[in-house]
């Protein structure tokens, strides 16, 4: 299987740490800085409604919102499709994966296709933020001559809609963002799929929640652990598997916290210059971060490179893909 | 091949009467839909004392009193189909689910009724709404066998009541609560056999349902009721055509709004009423968790069937039909 084109879309408002300590929570952008590394991310919501309200009804989020899920989504499906080079109408069948969708009825899948002009079954396939491998995960596992030529992978979330502004963690850690890719089991492209992983562990599914009408919540240290434990897991798997060379190889972890991707790619040996993020502008985008890194670095793809992808979270759930960079 | 080994349902305790319906909304608006849909009940997890004081107008206040939730009915659902089967909860070894009206948006309904059955398997969202059964099985008959579990599960679980304005509009007519699953199998012959699978998905998002994060659910009832009979009954019929069914010994499942156009649908086919089941009339229209519901109802009936055929049309706007052969 291979990925054609990958694409991302970020909303424009940028929330600083700045901002988050003058809300005067408690928080500081030390105390940000060093906990999880973030110094920016981005919303739908605009400023003075975080600063007037806090978010306190998170319902009024999405009356205020300068855009949604289903508008970041579409967005990076016109430059996955674009990169591709395929059209709406080549595409087969698109599979979303939505954290906060607007709506439940009709899916995030067939709201994003229609407005694509794609003509093709759609529906959700959900899990949060390791979306990026249970999508890959979930198309091998489908004979290939059940599937179309293209598929089209969605994830979005606006989680700065569900966040507690008077939380001086939770303001911390979300940015909104979308990223999407397209898939042929049978057309070659940039990307070649080489392995993918997708587990889950749901008697621990509570440490992350969020709700339908009320602010997200977690346990963040529970979830902290787990998520720098099973991203070590998931990579030694693939270097004893594949003898990952990190001199070369190129590493894309989860995008929830710079401080805790440096744990890992620090027990890994992962060198920096191999090791690919954009949480500490963007924040954690949920299961768009890490395939929206891979879309912001399109152009820098080198042939012969393999691309890991490890990502863990809600579920509790994690998964990897292994990538390996085509000759153009 | 794939089989069913078995199917199980659960229901909540409050029973909404058409009577009850009336009170709420003073009377005679709603008699129409209860003459044509034959609807006599439908099941709430909404309190009755709940629903009489105050409609529910404040879908955020039901959620908080709701004496059962999708994950408590899956995981019910789960052991009954277990308790009905010869396999153990622990054979499971991945779920499939579905909800269009869960009360958290993550962890995915699949996860949580995993979590609450202390199963730690993967577990992630197909969402299908009223079609998810058919969409579930599809995607399974298409997987390579290696990658399937010896033994899983799909499982739909859904209290859309939880989300109605009882002062007004069509939903509280048609819409009930439940949770339903089957036990498969792709590598044990037991029970019903899956012989073919049709999910399609109309490529026009229709505002038939539409099910928002944070207002009561919408449901043009009219619009529904009428597409729900005219697909169903062009799968029914596309489904005998493409098998040479014999009418007289084939069993149909359908879930319909209209029963009383169902059954005349049925029988111009040559297909007696009595060999049409649904559980409509006492547990109104669940989305997803319909079919299994009367699957698991009248398992008795139909797992001596030569043949069965489930028909399906819904939101989305989805249609299709799922062809099942009985034990010889």
């Amino acid at each position: 299987m291979w990925i054609l084109g990958l694409g991302h879309a970020h909303p424009s408002t940028v929330i600083t740490n700045k901002f988050l300590e003058e809300l005067d929570t408690g928080t500081s952008c030390a105390w940000i800085e060093e906990k999880i590394g973030i110094l920016e991310r981005v919303s739908t919501l605009p400023l003075d409604y975080i600063r007037d309200t806090r978010n306190q009804d998170p319902r009024m989020a999405r009356e205020v919102a300068l855009g949604s899920p289903t508008d970041l989504g579409t967005t990076a499906a016109k430059m996955a499709l674009e990169r591709a080079g395929v059209t709406p109408k080549d595409i087969g069948m698109v599979i979303c994966n939505s954290c906060n969708p607007d709506l439940t009825v009709p899916t995030e899948a067939s709201r994003i296709a229609e407005r694509l002009g794609v003509e093709s079954l759609a529906y959700d396939v959900v899990t949060a933020c390791p979306a990026f491998a249970l999508h890959a995960d979930y198309l091998a596992n489908f004979r290939e001559d059940h599937l179309p030529d293209f598929v089209l992978c969605v994830t979005t979330a606006a989680l700065t809609q569900t966040v507690n502004y008077n939380d001086r963690t939770d303001g911390a850690i979300w940015g909104d963002a979308a990223a999407a890719w397209v898939v042929s089991p049978r057309v070659q492209g940039p990307l070649a799929i080489v392995d993918t992983h997708f587990q889950a562990d749901p008697v621990r599914c509570a440490a992350v929640v969020v709700e339908r009408h009320a602010h997200f919540h977690q346990d963040g240290r529970a979830v902290r652990d787990f998520s720098v434990r099973q991203t070590v897991r998931l990579i030694k798997r693939l270097e004893d598997q594949y003898h990952l060379d990190w001199n070369k190889d190129v590493f894309v972890g989860h995008q929830a916290n710079r401080t805790m991707l440096e744990q890992i790619t620090k027990n890994r040996e992962i060198p920096g210059s191999n090791h690919w993020h954009n949480v500490s502008y963007l924040g954690n985008q949920a299961a768009a971060g890490a395939p929206a890194t891979i879309s912001q670095n399109w152009d820098r793809l080198k042939a012969g490179t393999r691309l890991t992808v490890a990502v863990v979270g809600a579920g509790l759930s994690w998964g990897s893909v292994l990538m390996e960079v085509q000759e153009k | 091949m794939l089989w069913i080994h078995a199917a199980g349902a659960a229901y909540p305790s409050t029973i909404i009467t058409n009577r009850f319906l009336e009170d709420l909304q003073g009377g005679a608006p709603m008699r129409g839909k209860f003459d044509n849909s034959h609807i006599e009940s439908r099941r709430s997890v909404l309190p009755a004392d709940y629903l009489r004081l105050t409609k529910n107008q404040d879908i955020r206040i039901g959620q908080m009193v709701a004496a059962a939730t999708p994950t408590s009915l899956g995981v019910q659902a789960v052991q009954h189909a277990i308790g009905r089967s010869n396999i153990s909860l622990e054979d499971i070894a991945l779920i499939l689910g579905d909800s269009t009206s869960q009360l958290q948006l993550i962890p995915t309904e699949g996860q949580r009724i995993a979590g609450g059955l202390g199963l730690r398997i993967p577990a992630y969202d197909i969402v299908g709404a009223t079609g998810a059964f058919a969409l579930h099985l599809q995607n399974v008959l298409h997987w390579k066998p290696a990658r399937l579990p010896k033994i899983f599960a799909s499982v739909s679980a859904n209290a859309p009541t939880a989300f109605i304005d009882y002062s007004q509009g069509d939903a509280g007519a048609y819409l009930g609560d439940g949770a339903g699953a089957v036990i498969l199998s792709a590598s044990i012959p037991q029970g019903l056999t899956v012989r073919e699978v049709k999910y399609r998905l109309n490529s026009k998002v229709s505002k038939m349902v539409e099910s928002d994060l944070s207002e009561p659910i919408r449901v043009d009832g009219s619009t529904l009721e009428k597409y729900m009979h005219e697909r169903s009954f062009a799968c029914l019929r596309e489904a005998f055509e493409a098998h040479t069914l014999d009418p007289k010994t084939t069993k149909v499942i359908g879930c319909e709004f209209n029963l009383a156009n169902a059954i005349k649908g049925c029988e111009s086919l040559g297909i007696p009423a009595e060999n049409y089941f649904t559980t409509g009339p006492t547990t109104g229209h669940c989305i997803g968790s319909s079919i299994y519901g009367a699957l698991a109802e009248h398992w008795d009936v139909i797992i001596k069937a030569p043949h069965t055929v489930i028909t399906f049309a819904g939101a989305g706007p989805c249609e299709g039909y799922v062809l099942l052969e009985g034990v010889k």
